[in-house]
């Protein structure tokens, strides 16, 4: 078991009667990329903004390295670097310029800066921009550089709020990749609303809502708990007269396949879990057609982050 | 170290806005071309109504006249001077030292019996006042004029000017391009509430200022950087201004040095108003119509660029205190007027340079206060 680098303890903030974290306790692991997943609005960049030390908890704690980051040494708080969900530079400073900056204002010397700035502008793919001011680049040329300015200080702890967000899929792909040749390097922090995002690159996903953690564990874990097999999705082609009566035969009809048959009256969706669903399907389409209810369009896949979420909230991401 | 760095930074930026920059940079040079080109001949005044003070020691018709003359004086339908009648220098010295009238007139014994020869010259009318009152250099050219065309007009006599002039204190004569070069730079500096406002409404809004405040960067740091950058662009302000000035004439006695140290201290004002501004704006236009209001009474409430009238609200160890002392920069511009167009130097000008410390201190601990509270703390 890796050493925790960041713990929260009871973590709560208000902001009126709105309480945006409420009890939030969990534990970082060094050298894990730990995935904060929930829709907008959720909590994430509060609960982020609370972990470097940029927000003031009404209650509850962030240890980094067990030493709290709250009114605590700077050097503590240094470990930490973020990268905020805009883009955040200074328009006339070339990208060497800005990098080297923040570098010095964590304390490292000029000399320490420019070499962690020109390895950071080769490692992103930004090493010929680098004497080019920040308001001259391409959307994702800033972001890849302000995803470098949280590293600029070599931080232990990398906090990387929403980084695929606006990007082009080529910018996507080499930031996913970066982050992910951070992982075992450093500790990552990922906010994301994107399922895929969090799959792909997390080694621990906490699913959060409404300010509120409702699970935390590793993706595999996290899908298994909805329990084995795939997942069929069949649009109902007479679903929309009578959802009660609809779900009820569907049950009835299914009770010798699964016990886990869901609903969707609003797309006229019905979503079975199965095992070995691919070779049960015909029987499953007939069983459905002899209860009176038309299958039209059919798809089979495995439980994503997605299902867990709906499970969890009874709504989709996105909503 | 930091702030030496944020101030490096700040020029930096600056440094490639080019229309921020010139704005900055070259308006007080090119506001004393404009000054020049229309105060810079032979003086004119903008004044509408002076306060002077007569002297009569003549007493005869030609005296009188003489005084029904300037009393008679209109400038678009409103007399040029407000007349009080004194019967002794002594008497007039004071209000001339408070700067309640802007000069004395002397008609000399005899100036009735030598209007009336035709051989004599006329008697010479003396003008006393005190050269550092905007409104002694406005009175004067009106005076001088009325006095030269009186006096043409009852004797013929035309050269040389039938005038004395007296001063106070200070030395020679004043053309308005003179007397208002020291102002226009005042006037400069101030630019710097609306760059430094744009400045720091810029770390808030792009989020820099989070930055910053991420990576442990103290208020303090923060402000000092700002301070050094808009004395550092101060510094090649105030230079260009004095040498466009110095290509059109302007002469001056005075230490450029002690100007430009008038110049940095008043460029901590700007930063201070700036900051001020800076707190209430969330936007770029927001910066720059909230500082251009804080900045236009700075620069016109405080005799930069023209006089104004007498608002006295105390007196301290026998010196008036004027409402317009309250600002810093009514301090600087009669600082940067006494050294570079009077040529006095530190120990003259320790009252102003008092003044303009303190209250530039002052409105920089207002505006850093405001800028923290809500600001920096607010993004933290």
């Amino acid at each position: 078991m890796s050493a925790i680098v960041l713990q929260t303890q009871h973590l709560t903030k208000r902001y009126g009667k709105l309480t945006a974290v409420k009890d939030l306790t969990l534990e970082i692991y060094e050298g894990e990329v730990f995935g904060f997943l929930g829709p907008n609005g959720a909590g994430k960049t509060t609960s982020i903004n609370l972990m470097c030390g940029l927000l003031e908890p009404d209650s509850g704690q962030v240890l980094v390295r067990g030493k709290p980051i709250h009114n605590g040494d700077a050097e503590n708080r240094s470990r930490v670097g973020v990268c905020p969900q805009n883009i955040v530079l200074w328009e006339r400073l070339t990208c060497f310029e800005q990098l080297q900056f923040m570098g010095q204002m964590y304390g490292l010397s000029a000399r320490q800066a420019g070499q962690n700035s020109r390895r950071l502008l080769e490692e992103l793919d930004l090493v010929e921009k680098s004497g080019q001011l920040a308001r001259t680049l391409s959307g994702g040329m800033q972001r890849r550089l302000n995803v470098a300015m949280a590293l600029v200080h070599d931080p232990e702890i990398v906090v990387l709020d929403e980084p695929e967000a606006g990007l082009d899929p080529q910018s996507r792909v080499k930031v996913r990749e970066y982050i992910q040749s951070l992982a075992r390097r450093k500790t990552v922090i990922l906010t994301t609303h994107n399922m895929d995002e969090a799959e792909r690159v997390a080694d621990r996903i906490a699913i959060i809502d409404h300010g509120e953690l409702l699970v935390l564990d590793t993706p595999e874990c996290l899908k298994r708990r909805l329990g084995e097999g795939d997942v069929v999705e069949i649009r109902l082609l007479n679903g929309h007269a009578d959802p009660a009566g609809v779900k009820e035969a569907a049950c009835r009809a299914l009770s010798a396949i699964s016990q886990d048959v869901q609903y969707d009256p609003a797309g006229g969706l019905l979503r079975v879990r199965a095992l070995n669903a691919v070779g049960r399907l015909s029987g499953l389409v007939e069983s459905l057609a002899e209860a009176g209810l038309q299958p039209g369009e059919v798809q089979v896949r495995a439980n994503t982050l997605e299902d867990v979420f709906i499970q969890l909230t009874g709504r989709r991401l996105r909503e | 170290m930091r702030a030496l760095l944020i101030a490096r930074k700040t020029i930096w930026e600056a440094w490639r806005e080019p229309q921020l920059l010139g704005v900055f940079l070259v308006f007080p040079a090119l506001m004393i071309a404009i000054y020049y080109a229309a105060f810079g001949q032979p003086a004119q005044s903008m004044a509408r109504y002076l306060n002077i003070l007569i002297w009569d020691q003549d007493g005869g018709a030609q005296a009188q006249e003489f005084v029904g003359a300037i009393r008679d004086m209109q400038f678009e339908g409103s007399p040029v001077f407000g007349v009080e009648m004194v019967s002794a220098q002594a008497e007039a010295e004071t209000s001339l030292a408070e700067h309640q009238a802007a000069l004395l007139l002397v008609i000399p014994d005899g100036f009735s019996r030598s209007l009336q020869s035709e051989s004599a010259r006329p008697a010479a009318v003396r003008l006393v006042g005190d050269p550092l009152s905007d409104n002694y250099a406005f009175a004067r050219s009106f005076l001088s004029q009325v006095v030269e065309e009186f006096t043409r007009g009852k004797t013929g006599w035309t050269d040389p000017e039938p005038v004395r002039y007296e001063f106070v204190t200070g030395t020679g004569t004043l053309s308005d391009f003179q007397f208002g070069v020291p102002g226009v730079m005042v006037f400069g500096i101030l630019f710097g509430v609306v760059a430094s406002a744009l400045v720091l409404v810029r770390e808030f809004v792009n989020g820099t200022l989070r930055r910053m405040r991420l990576a442990r960067v103290r208020s303090l740091d923060l402000v000092l950087g700002i301070v050094l950058a808009m004395a550092g662009l101060s510094l090649v302000q105030l230079p260009l201004a004095f040498g466009v000035a110095l290509l059109f004439g302007f002469q001056s006695p005075g230490s450029l040095l002690l100007a430009i140290g008038i110049g940095l201290m008043l460029s901590i004002t700007a930063t201070g108003f700036g900051m001020l501004a800076a707190a209430f704006a969330r936007s770029d236009g927001d910066a720059t119509n909230l500082s251009t209001l804080l900045m236009l009474p700075l620069v016109f409430l405080s005799g930069a660029i023209f006089p104004m009238p007498p608002a006295q609200i105390a007196t301290l160890g026998g010196r008036t205190i004027s409402l317009y002392d309250l600002m810093p920069s009514t301090h600087a511009a009669e600082a940067m007027r006494r050294v570079l167009v009077y040529g006095d130097g530190p120990s003259e000008i320790a009252y102003s340079l008092a003044g303009l410390t303190l209250l530039s201190l002052l409105s920089l601990a207002v505006g850093v206060w405001l800028y923290q509270r809500l600001r920096i703390r607010s993004n933290s």
